[in-house]
């Protein structure tokens, strides 16, 4: 599982974005873009066109499924359009092998910056 | 107005992708404020999914139970419609590239050696069943037009031939365009155009008609009676319709004349001259053999009495001192008398010899009194050490 999770590695920002929006609950589409926003600070605005572009490919990669409406927590009033999408457990192994080669990138990085001397020091 | 757009850029997406998302893009569409990002995103995605994604990974999985054979009855598994991969896009493109560059190739060096440019549309060639174009001589836009010198040097080299074509009143008739090519559409347009030297209307053609000028007319006698004409003037004028290729083929019967009959049948006679079977003549199809107009040439200088032989009398001629030697040695049985047919075989012996190809070449050594060598090139040798 392991060795199938480092080929997807390192992960595009929008992807990395979507799998930390799904890591929490199920989300439909709309709640993905609200998520990634928050998530963000509203400095990375996915469309929809980006979004279910990346949506499309991660679900042919098995990264996220799509669940029945029935296995979601859904609202009386919602719109029937909405689809809702999950991560699978192979998208949640490319996530935390992500999480983790990003660890290992800024603790290299915050070592670096504390053993480097500014010029002319 | 702006959702009208952007449910158009939703349908002008892959359909796979429009059944599965498009709904759900247009909810999120209508749920936010301001709308013109999403409609720059929504190119953005019309982009991706043309240009960057494969739409055959969302084929359904061949699975165990649609491929299970029954009593060994093969399964067959159809596939749904799908856009080709790019890499076959872009091998059909180098494809038709190359077959396209060929095929240029083959018609611009093709002449005629290949005969694939006689099937593409613009083939200059004429074509027996055809009529031929009347096109302006000149293109009101071609304006680049290229003189090479070269080509008139071939035409001075072969003037000849082009003497020839204009000398002989038959060829010129035949020859409509004075391309010095009679083609298949001359050729069947040949009893009209023969009929135009016709000009005393009695349906036939006479040697003078054709091109012969014998000389002047022969005096009356004092009885009125008109004087016989000359044994010499009768044989010019028979070598004449025989020597000429083409007269010789419309004239079938050898009388000296092409009658009617003959000029009606004139494009079956002058078909028989193609021997290539490339249906048009050429000027090596219809000119005289050198040798015959060198030995016309020979009999109309130094045969004074016309009998057809140059005897030891006439070989005293002045002139004819040049060519003693080739008259005495084409003098094989030593009668005395040079006959057509022995001076002929002993040119055609020594233009071999010497490489006296061409018509052009033929008339220079008459006029420099040089036929060659009667000797092949290792039989001098032997005699210069000798």
């Amino acid at each position: 599982m392991k060795d199938d999770a480092s080929r997807f590695l390192p992960l595009a920002p929008a992807t990395l974005h979507i799998l930390l929006a799904l890591a929490g609950e199920d989300l439909h589409g709309y709640g993905i873009m609200q998520e990634v926003a928050r998530q963000s600070e509203g400095r990375y605005n996915l469309g929809p066109g980006t979004l279910y572009d990346n949506l499309q490919r991660m679900l042919n990669q098995g990264l996220v499924q799509e669940i029945s409406r029935r296995g979601a927590n859904r609202l009386s009033n919602e719109d029937p359009r909405r689809r809702y999408y999950r991560l699978s457990s192979l998208g949640r192994s490319v996530l935390s092998g992500e999480i983790a080669r990003l660890e290992s990138v800024v603790r290299d990085a915050r070592l670096r910056l504390q053993t480097a001397k500014p010029r002319g020091a | 107005m702006i959702r009208l757009l952007y449910l158009c850029l939703l349908r002008l997406h892959p359909r796979r992708f429009r059944e599965r998302f498009a709904g759900e893009m247009l909810w999120i569409f209508d749920q936010t404020e301001p709308r013109g990002r999403l409609v720059t995103d929504a190119v953005a995605s019309l982009w991706r999914q043309w240009a960057l994604r494969p739409h055959t990974g969302a084929q359904p999985p061949f699975t165990g139970a649609t491929l299970r054979t029954v009593d060994g009855v093969p399964a067959f598994y159809t596939c749904e419609s799908f856009m080709p991969r790019r890499s076959a896009l872009v091998n059909g493109g180098v494809l038709s590239v190359a077959v396209f560059a060929a095929l240029s190739f083959a018609i611009a060096h093709g002449g005629g050696h290949v005969r694939l440019p006689v099937l593409v549309i613009g083939s200059h060639r004429p074509h027996g069943g055809l009529i031929e174009a009347q096109t302006p001589p000149v293109a009101s836009t071609d304006l680049d037009t290229v003189v090479e010198v070269r080509e008139e040097r071939a035409e001075t080299e072969n003037w000849f031939g082009i003497l020839y074509f204009r000398v002989m009143p038959v060829l010129s008739a035949l020859d409509a365009n004075q391309d010095l090519v009679i083609s298949a559409y001359e050729i069947a347009n040949a009893p009209a155009a023969l009929r135009t030297l016709d000009k005393n209307g009695d349906g036939k053609l006479t040697a003078e008609g054709c091109g012969f000028g014998g000389g002047p007319t022969p005096e009356s006698r004092n009885d009125g009676e008109p004087r016989p004409e000359p044994l010499r003037i009768q044989r010019a004028r028979s070598a004449f319709m025989r020597e000429n290729p083409v007269l010789a083929a419309l004239d079938a019967d050898h009388d000296g004349e092409i009658s009617a009959a003959e000029i009606q049948n004139a494009p079956a006679a002058l078909r028989t001259l193609d021997k290539n079977g490339d249906r048009r003549l050429t000027s090596s199809e219809v000119l005289p053999d050198p040798v015959a107009i060198v030995v016309a040439l020979f009999l109309s200088d130094f045969d004074a009495n016309g009998d057809g032989k140059i005897t030891k009398d006439e070989r005293l001629n002045p002139n004819a001192a040049r060519f003693r030697n080739l008259l005495d040695a084409a003098d094989q049985d030593r009668d005395g008398f040079v006959t057509g047919e022995e001076l002929a075989k002993e040119i055609r012996r020594r233009a071999f010899l010497s490489s006296i190809l061409t018509h052009e070449q033929m008339l220079a050594a008459y006029r420099a009194g040089n036929f060659g060598s009667p000797y092949p090139a290792r039989v001098r040798t032997l005699k210069s050490r000798q």
